[in-house]
């Protein structure tokens, strides 16, 4: 009988102890040498040396790897450290969406509310038999006439008209302002503005801008052991979804964590599965549709997360080929990755300075997956 | 014996740079020096504490600002740049900065 308790209990401990699903960071991140968990130390030398390589026009200011639950690597260059929040730029976005998801799991919202309720100026759009829903605003689909470009054409910016000129005071109504150019739902456009957009019409959902201002903090942040985090706002009280988030790499590997656990955190459903697999899994239609030129033709996009798949219709092939195609992404301005990938059960975050060149994100992955072994 | 200029060509010597003047001062472009320097000095400094030589050069862009003003008191940055003048200010720990002018 003894034998059998024993038995029993040493199975349990087992289960528990290679279940990765029950591990959470909270309330801090465990750490583990990466030869605990199999991974290579060499080669993920590699992957570190090439981040933080001084020959390279990039810059990296803050690298993590959260394997299986722990963090198995973690470098901060100087001026930086674990302590220090770091802005976002557009992985802004992918956090956007994670309260867009609660709204909807609490049905403040729904993806088909349609924006010209709260903002009368989208009502003269010329295509009246596709209005412009909330889905749209998510898939960056809106049709409305946007130009994403930062230092590369600072005078044609919209980005840079509406976060320092013409629309700083109210981002969404910059936004809901500029001319509808195509069909709602037809054209993938990566718009700033849709995000701020689509935040602004969160704000009349919940009605109460005390409510609103807390929202983040009381559904998701607290909820994740998220201390760090700093949303900057515009002058009209509409968090700047797009672009002005703050919280520190470690903060920022929580975040992803929920998306890797698929909305679940410990035992509470934050996220419903329902609304991770269509924002991380589902591809924007309007992909498809839309031809670009450059590296942006293999591009694509679920709900606000990158993702990394083939587009057939186009005939192009995935945009990282060395990276799984079931990896999903959060990038941002200078270099900012959050890169999430359930085939190696992996989180990455890098922050970066990345004013003059850029890092070849997908030879940093792959440098990554050489050091750590799939799932 | 001078000649004195075709009255179209000296309409266009003095009304040209007065257009440009006027095209230039509601042109909303010349702002983003000021008001990025505001308000992303903002952010860096009380947000993410990088200190004050690497704010600097953060905030900066490559058309140089004229005056740079720092009213720590009330944690407002004032920055003048292509005569343009912005001013950003630290609102609260969980709201961060914000461009107010």
């Amino acid at each position: 009988m003894q034998l059998l308790i024993v038995f029993t209990v040493c199975c349990f401990l087992s289960t528990t102890a290679y279940s990765n699903d029950n591990i959470w960071p909270s309330p801090v991140w465990s750490q583990k040498e990466p030869a605990q968990l199999a991974v290579d130390p060499i080669k993920l030398k590699a992957f570190e040396k090439y981040a933080f390589s001084e020959e390279e026009d990039f810059k990296s200011d803050s690298l993590l790897v959260a394997y299986k639950g722990h963090i198995i690597f973690e470098r901060y260059a100087p001026n930086f450290d674990r302590q220090k929040s770091h802005r976002l730029w557009s992985i802004t976005k992918s956090v956007s969406i994670a309260l867009i998801g609660i709204a909807l799991k609490e049905s403040l919202l729904s993806l088909n509310d349609l924006p010209k309720l709260d903002f009368p100026q989208l009502e003269n759009s010329p295509f009246t038999k596709a209005p412009l829903k909330v889905l749209d605003l998510t898939r960056m689909s809106s049709g409305l006439d946007w130009n994403e470009g930062y230092e590369g054409n600072p005078l044609g910016s919209d980005v840079i008209k509406m976060l320092y000129t013409e629309g700083y005071k109210d981002m969404a109504s910059y936004t809901a302002s500029r001319p509808i150019k195509y069909p709602a739902g037809t054209r993938f456009n990566y718009s700033s503005g849709e995000t701020n957009l689509m935040m602004a019409v969160l704000k009349a959902r919940i009605g109460n801008q005390k409510k609103y201002n807390n929202y983040p903090w009381n559904k998701l942040f607290r909820i994740l052991n998220i201390n760090s985090a700093v949303w900057e706002q515009d002058a009209s009280g509409t968090f700047v979804g797009s672009s002005y988030l703050y919280m520190t790499a470690r903060d920022l590997a929580r975040f992803g964590y929920l998306f890797l656990r698929k909305g679940m955190w410990s035992a509470y459903n934050v996220l419903p599965y329902q609304w991770v697999s269509r924002f991380t899994a589902k591809l924007a239609p309007s992909v498809e549709l839309t031809h670009k030129k450059g590296d942006d033709r293999r591009s694509s996009y679920g709900a606000h997360w990158w993702l990394n798949r083939d587009l057939p219709l186009k005939k192009e092939k995935r945009r990282y080929p060395s990276i799984p195609k079931t990896a999903y992404f959060g990038l941002g301005h200078h270099g900012q990755k959050l890169a999430i990938l359930p085939s190696h059960d992996l989180v990455m975050v890098r922050f970066a300075s990345d004013k003059k060149g850029s890092i070849d994100f997908d030879k940093l992955i792959s440098l990554l997956l050489k050091a750590v072994p799939a799932i | 014996m001078k000649k004195l200029l075709p009255i179209p060509i000296a309409l266009l010597l003095i009304c040209a740079p007065s257009y440009l003047f006027y095209k230039f001062n509601s042109w909303s472009f010349p702002k983003v020096v000021s008001a990025y320097y505001a308000k992303e000095f903002c952010s860096c400094i009380y947000i993410e504490r990088r200190g004050l030589a690497a704010c600097h050069d953060y905030a900066a862009v490559w058309i140089p600002i004229s005056s740079f003003k720092w009213h720590k008191k009330s944690k407002l940055i004032t920055v003048v740049g292509l005569s343009r003048t912005s001013s950003a200010q630290h609102i609260s720990s969980q709201l961060g900065c914000r461009l107010i002018d």
